[in-house]
C-alpha cells in the first residue's frame, strides 16, 4: 500500500482531482520515516565513544589509583560527613524555613519586614561568603552566652559547625519562600470549610491545609536538596571534612588530583541519583489525591435525573 | 410560629469605616426556611458568616440554638469564647460556600467523613457508613470515590451539602449555593435543598433564585445596604413587594431572568 506516499508526491499538481483511491482509509497511516536520526545519532555514538576512550585510556587518570581510593576510609568518613551536613542544613532550614514563612504572614508589619530582610540578605549572599563569615564568626563576636554559661567562639566554630550554619542559612531563605508559596497555594476557603465543620485551626491546619501544601511544597524542596548536595562541596575551603576536603587533602599528598576529583564526583553522582529517586518517589507518595488512581472520566459525568 | 432557634438582635458589622450591617433584627424559627435577596454588596453573605462566627460582630447579639455566638455566659454576663468553644459551636451549624471549598486532596466520601471522624470522634467504618448514606441522600453515593477536580460544580455542592448534613447540624447556611455553577447543573443542587428543607432542617440562604426562594423558602427577607429592607412571607415578598427598593430590585431581577 504505497497509495498515501504517492499522494504525496505527485507535488506540482497535487489538488483534489488528483486524488488517489485509498484501499483502506481507517488503517492507521504508515508512520514516518525519520532516516536523518539514524545519521546523527550515530555521529554522536561516536564522538561520545571517541570522548570516553580518550578520557579512560589517559594516563593522567590512573584507574589504579582510582579504585584504590573510592572505597577508603577516608573518602568514605567524607561521604558521611557531606551527608550528614547536607541533610543537617536541609532540616534546619525547613524548620527555620516554616517559622519565618509563618512570621512572614503575620498582621505586624516590622516581622513582615524583617523576614524580607532575612531573606532577601541570605538569598544574595554567595554562599561561599557566606561560608567564610561563619567560619571567622569569632572574629567578630569571640564569645557567646552570659555570666557562667559562655563559650569561646573559637571553640565552638569548627568547620563542620561552620559549614552546617552557613548552608542552613542559605538554604533558609530559598525554603522560606518555598513554603510560603505552597501555603498561598491553599485557597482561604478550605480553611473556612474546615472550620464550618467545628475544626480548630490546629486540627484543619494539620489534616487540610498541610496535605494540600506539602506537595506543592515537595518538588522544589527537592530540587533544593540536590542543589544543596553538590554545593556542600564549598565548604572544602573552609575545612569542613566533607568529601571534597578529603579528596584535597589525599591528592595534596600524593599529587594523583584528577583520580581523586574523579573519586568524588563518582560518589557526589551516587547521591545526586539516590536524592533524585527520592524526590521522585516522595513526589509520587503526595501527589495529588487521585492522581494515580484516575477515575474515568465518563463516571465523573452528570447523569441525567440522578438520584432526585 | 415554632420557637426562634436564630435570633438576631441590633448586629452591627464594619469593616474599616465601612458600616456593613446596620442593625440587624431577624428571628428564624425551627425548621423554617428563610431567603436572604438584595443587591450585591447589601451585606448577605456578611450577616450568613456572622451567623456561624467566620466573622465576629462589633455590636448586638446572635442566639444560635441556645448560644451566643462567639460568647460564653459565666455569672450572668457574656464573656469571649474560647477557640474551642467556638468549634464546638459550629459543629451545629452546616455551611455551604459559592464555590464549593471540598477539601481537594480528599475523595467526596471522605469529605463527608472527616468532620464524622475528626470533630466527633466516630469510628470509621461507622463514619464510613454515614458517609455513604448521607451522599445516597444527594444522589452522589456512585461517586464516593471520585475526588472534587473529577465532579462537575452541580456534583461538588452535592458532596458539599453532604459533608454539612453528615454532621447532624441545626441549622444550615447557604451562601449563593448555585451562583457558581452553569445553568443546567443549577437544578439538581436546588432539588438536594429542597428535599433538605423537607426534612425540617432550619435553613437561612442567600440566593438570586427567585422560584427556588418563592416556592422553598417559608419567608424571604430583602436586604439592601446593611439592613432588612422587608422581610415577609415569600411569597409576598417575592410577587408583591411593598417596599420601592424591593420593587426595583425584583423588577431588575426578573428582567435579567426573562
Ligand atoms: N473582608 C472584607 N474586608 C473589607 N470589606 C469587606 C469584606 N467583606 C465584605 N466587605 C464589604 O462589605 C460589603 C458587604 O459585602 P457582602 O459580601 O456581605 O455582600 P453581599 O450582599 O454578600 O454581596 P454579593 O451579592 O456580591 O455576594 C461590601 O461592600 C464588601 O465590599
Ligand atoms: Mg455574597
Amino acid at each position: 500500500m504505497t497509495m498515501r506516499r504517492q499522494t504525496m508526491d505527485t507535488s506540482p499538481r497535487t489538488g483534489p482531482e488528483d486524488r488517489q483511491d485509498v484501499l483502506d482509509p481507517l488503517a492507521t497511516p504508515r508512520p514516518l520515516r525519520h532516516p536523518g536520526h539514524w545519521i546523527t545519532g550515530a555521529v554522536a555514538v561516536a564522538l561520545g565513544a571517541l570522548a570516553v576512550w580518550q578520557v579512560a585510556g589517559n594516563d593522567q587518570l590512573q584507574w589504579g589509583v582510582f579504585w584504590q581510593y573510592l572505597f577508603s576510609e577516608p573518602i568514605l568518613a567524607g561521604l558521611v560527613v557531606t551527608l550528614k551536613l547536607t541533610l543537617l542544613a536541609q532540616a534546619i532550614a525547613i524548620a527555620v524555613g516554616a517559622g519565618l514563612a509563618l512570621l512572614g504572614e503575620s498582621r505586624n508589619p516590622v516581622l513582615r519586614l524583617i523576614v524580607r530582610g532575612y531573606v532577601g540578605f541570605f538569598r544574595g549572599l554567595p554562599l561561599l561568603v557566606l561560608l567564610l563569615i561563619c567560619f571567622n564568626a569569632a572574629l567578630f563576636v569571640p564569645q557567646i552566652g552570659v555570666g557562667a554559661w559562655n563559650w569561646k567562639v573559637n571553640d565552638l566554630i569548627s568547620g563542620f559547625t561552620a559549614a552546617i550554619i552557613g548552608l542552613a542559612l542559605h538554604e533558609s531563605a530559598f525554603m522560606v519562600e518555598i513554603i510560603r508559596s505552597g501555603f498561598i497555594s491553599v485557597s482561604a476557603g478550605q480553611m473556612e470549610a474546615a472550620k464550618s465543620i467545628g475544626m480548630k485551626r490546629g486540627m484543619a491546619m494539620r489534616s487540610i491545609v498541610i496535605p494540600q501544601a506539602i506537595r506543592v511544597i515537595i518538588p522544589p524542596t527537592g530540587n533544593q536538596f540536590i542543589s544543596l548536595l553538590k554545593a556542600s562541596a564549598l565548604v572544602a575551603v573552609i575545612g569542613g571534612g566533607d568529601l571534597l576536603t578529603r579528596a584535597q587533602q589525599i591528592y595534596g599528598a600524593n599529587f594523583a588530583v584528577i583520580p581523586l576529583l574523579m573519586v568524588a564526583s563518582f560518589w557526589y553522582l551516587v547521591l545526586v541519583s539516590l536524592a533524585s529517586l527520592g524526590q521522585h518517589f516522595l513526589e509520587r507518595h503526595f501527589a495529588l489525591a487521585g492522581a494515580r488512581k484516575r477515575t474515568r472520566p465518563e463516571q465523573a459525568k452528570p447523569v441525567e435525573g440522578d438520584g432526585r | 410560629m415554632n420557637q426562634p432557634i436564630i435570633r438576631m438582635r441590633q448586629v452591627r458589622k464594619s469593616y474599616g469605616d465601612v458600616a456593613v450591617l446596620k442593625g440587624i433584627d431577624l428571628d428564624v424559627a425551627s425548621g423554617e426556611v428563610l431567603c436572604l435577596i438584595g443587591p450585591s454588596g447589601s451585606g448577605k453573605s456578611t450577616l450568613l458568616r456572622c451567623l456561624n462566627h467566620l466573622e465576629t460582630i462589633d455590636g448586638g447579639y446572635i442566639d444560635v440554638a441556645g448560644t451566643y455566638v462567639g460568647c460564653v455566659v459565666k455569672d450572668g454576663a457574656l464573656h469571649e469564647a474560647t477557640e474551642s468553644q467556638i468549634a464546638m459551636f459550629r459543629r451545629r451549624v452546616g455551611m455551604v460556600f459559592q464555590h464549593f471549598n471540598l477539601f481537594e486532596h480528599l475523595s467526596a466520601l471522605d469529605n463527608v467523613t472527616i468532620g464524622l471522624r475528626k470533630v466527633l470522634g466516630v469510628p470509621k467504618a461507622q463514619a464510613r457508613e454515614r458517609g455513604l448514606a448521607t451522599l445516597e441522600k444527594v444522589g452522589m453515593a456512585r461517586w464516593a470515590g471520585s475526588f472534587p477536580r473529577h465532579l462537575s460544580g452541580g456534583q461538588q455542592q452535592r458532596v458539599a451539602i453532604a459533608r454539612s448534613l453528615a454532621m447532624e447540624p441545626e441549622v444550615m447556611l447557604f451562601d449563593e449555593p448555585t451562583s457558581a455553577l452553569d445553568p443546567e447543573l443549577v437544578g439538581e443542587v436546588l432539588a438536594v435543598m429542597r428535599d433538605v428543607a423537607r426534612g425540617g432542617m432550619t435553613m437561612v440562604v442567600v440566593t438570586h433564585e427567585m422560584t427556588f426562594a418563592r416556592d422553598v423558602g417559608d419567608r424571604v427577607a430583602f436586604m439592601d445596604a446593611g439592613v432588612i429592607a422587608e422581610l415577609g412571607p415569600s411569597t409576598q415578598v417575592i410577587e408583591n413587594p411593598t417596599s420601592l427598593r424591593a420593587q426595583s430590585f425584583l423588577r431588575h431581577i426578573q428582567s435579567r431572568i426573562s
